[in-house]
């Protein structure tokens, strides 16, 4: 059974996302419990879940400044960035902060 | 003041002075109350959700007890476009004017709170989010004015006030854009809205005149609604953006109204900008912990590369630059607040477009730094000016009136009457910044003209050609008292 990781959108974000503000997805096999990292689910979401251009959402291997990531309600700053450990039923919101979008 | 991170960094080096014992950082936990575990890092200092909401919350109301132009007990108009920052700014206000309960009798800072949205739909789209952000607006309980972009082409009274429509291009010639007022359009005050912002060629100059636009209505709505003060929601980020586009643009003359915390600038009006220190981080922070939501409008240069335009980029640069420097936005905010300029100085005109300060000399620098041709060419087209009829051509005023077209144009116009319909090179009279969104207007409408298209050429609100008239009329009334007067500084 893989992980269960819910994605939030907003301040422009989601209409990177097929324009859903929510989306609950179960990561595949290849994600290993304990082990998985922000830094894999990056991609990942890139892969699958983005509907627009992927230049918008990433930066090389991290998040385009300006986009704001926010770990079960805390700053990913505080939560290692990309080598966050992801845990089942994590929230994992995506903010855009920047103007023009 | 600023030595929270001195002592920060003080405690992380394990030598903590008796002084900095009170900051000192405690491992795991918020820097501030050093009780709850931290879920913000802001410039490197982290803060629980508590004492974050209650930084942001302190700064908000201390630059608002600090605005000393603002007399206690003015009323309020508070520019909400539906996004973060201006959704945060009606939740700390609506917060802010709730009757203290533990002192029923303490006086309010404002006496009234109204909800100003500038619906820049018939340019950028979005019409269908207009309710959201309304329902919204009203949701905080104060009163909600819905006023169209398009309004500025209309007199304070809801009539038309006509247009500057274009007297004929000329590819050779960028420093003059000719222009005459029409007095009726068959255009909708939308479609006229449109060719002003269609009628440009570059993104920054379009972003630009926009901006202005916007500007424009909100202060016409607060000078209407008798409102002393018009708080903006400006964050941050935001204007160190501003600071470093304008200043690209070669708007620094008139930074220290773009930077000023409350500026009275605005005859009669004091501006207040309470986020100022608040970075756009915190706005998405604080909403997203409050629940606060957002109405996402398109922009300009939505979805568009980060080339597109000046502002866009200077967006691109900072916030990249602010992600590996946090003091980034701080330091060039704090930095432009030092600036100062002359435009406060007598001899300083109001630029007729944006309402910003016109640096003493502006003409000798353009001519002295740009390359213009001074060889006159047939106009290689009228047509706006056909589609806007000039019916109402008659003269209410008689000859002997400035505005009357037996005058020397070059001495046009005291204010009596409506501006007179003859051409006007409009360039002169504009600060420099706004200059170029002309020179634009004139290459787009000239190049356009060449291909055989008949609409893109700029059209600009009456009260641009208003302005430059009375100006003109004061500039000739003062040359004609000139040797009556006494100098008050002999
Ligand atoms: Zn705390
Ligand atoms: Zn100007």
């Amino acid at each position: 059974m893989g992980l269960t990781i819910h994605l939030q959108f907003s301040g422009g974000m989601e209409l990177l996302f097929n324009n859903e503000k929510e989306k609950t997805v179960t990561l595949p096999d290849t994600f290993t419990p304990a082990l998985a990292t922000l830094k894999d689910l990056l991609p990942w979401m890139r892969d699958n879940l983005l509907s627009e251009r992927a230049e918008l959402f990433m930066q090389g291997d991290t998040v385009r400044p300006g986009i704001l990531v926010l770990i079960n309600d805390a700053d990913w700053e505080l939560e290692g960035e990309l080598e966050y450990v992801l845990k089942d039923d994590d929230t994992i919101v995506f903010i855009s902060t920047l103007h023009g979008g | 003041m600023c030595s929270i991170e001195e002592e920060i960094q003080t405690g992380d080096a394990e030598t903590p002075s008796i002084r900095s014992r009170r900051r000192l950082v405690v491992e795991g936990l918020c820097h501030k109350c050093k009780q709850s575990p931290p879920v913000v890092d802001m410039k490197r200092v982290m803060y629980c959700k508590t004492c974050f909401k209650e930084s942001v919350v302190y700064r908000f109301r201390g630059n608002l007890m600090r605005a000393t132009k603002i007399a206690d007990g003015a009323k309020a108009l508070v520019a909400f476009s539906g996004g973060a920052s201006s959704r945060l700014l009606l939740h700390l206000l609506s917060e802010f004017h709730e009757p203290d309960p533990s002192n029923l009798r303490k006086k309010r800072k404002f006496s009234d709170v109204l909800i100003c949205h500038v619906d820049q739909s018939a340019v950028l789209g979005g019409e269908d989010k207009e309710a959201e952000v309304r329902r919204i607006g009203e949701k905080s309980g104060f009163p909600y004015l819905h006023i169209p972009l398009e309004s500025i082409f209309s007199n304070d009274d809801g009539s038309d006030g006509g247009a500057l429509v274009p007297v004929g291009f000329d590819l050779a010639d960028t420093v003059t854009l000719k222009m005459v007022h029409r007095v009726t359009s068959t255009l909708s005050p939308v479609a006229r809205l449109r060719r002003s912002i269609h009628g440009l060629g570059k993104m920054t100059a379009k972003e630009d005149l926009l901006h202005h636009f916007t500007m424009r209505a909100l202060l016409n709505t607060a000078r209407k609604e008798g409102c002393n003060v018009l708080i903006l929601g400006d964050n941050a980020t935001r204007m160190a953006i501003r600071i470093l586009a304008l200043t690209s643009k070669g708007g620094g003359f008139g930074l220290p109204i773009e930077v000023a915390g409350d500026t009275d600038w605005f005859e009669g009006l004091v501006v207040a900008r309470p986020l100022r220190d608040v970075l756009s981080k915190e706005v998405a922070v604080y909403n997203q912990y409050t629940d606060l939501d957002t109405v996402v409008m398109p922009a300009l240069t939505t979805a568009m590369p980060a080339k597109s335009s000046i502002d866009r980029m200077t967006e691109e640069f900072l916030v990249g630059l602010q992600r590996d420097f946090p003091m980034t936005v701080n330091t060039v905010v704090r930095t432009a607040a030092k600036v100062t300029s002359e435009h406060r100085a007598k001899t300083v005109m109001r630029c007729p477009m944006c309402g910003g300060p016109i640096q003493d000399g502006t003409n000798d620098w353009r001519s002295g730094h740009t390359v213009s041709q001074l060889l006159s060419h047939a106009p290689s087209s009228d047509t706006t000016s056909e589609a806007l009829s000039s019916t109402s051509n008659t003269h209410p005023c008689s000859t002997s009136c400035a505005c009357a077209p037996t005058v020397n144009p070059e001495s046009t116009s005291t204010s009596c009457c409506t501006p007179a319909d003859q051409p006007i090179n409009i360039i002169p009279y504009l600060c420099y910044p706004c200059q170029n969104i002309c020179r634009d207007a004139q290459e787009f409408g000239a190049t356009a003209a060449k291909k055989g298209i008949d609409d893109a050429t700029v059209i600009l609100p009456a009260y641009v050609g208003e302005e430059i008239t009375m100006r003109k009329g004061r500039e000739w009334m003062k040359k004609e008292i000139e040797e009556f007067l006494i100098d008050e500084e002999d």
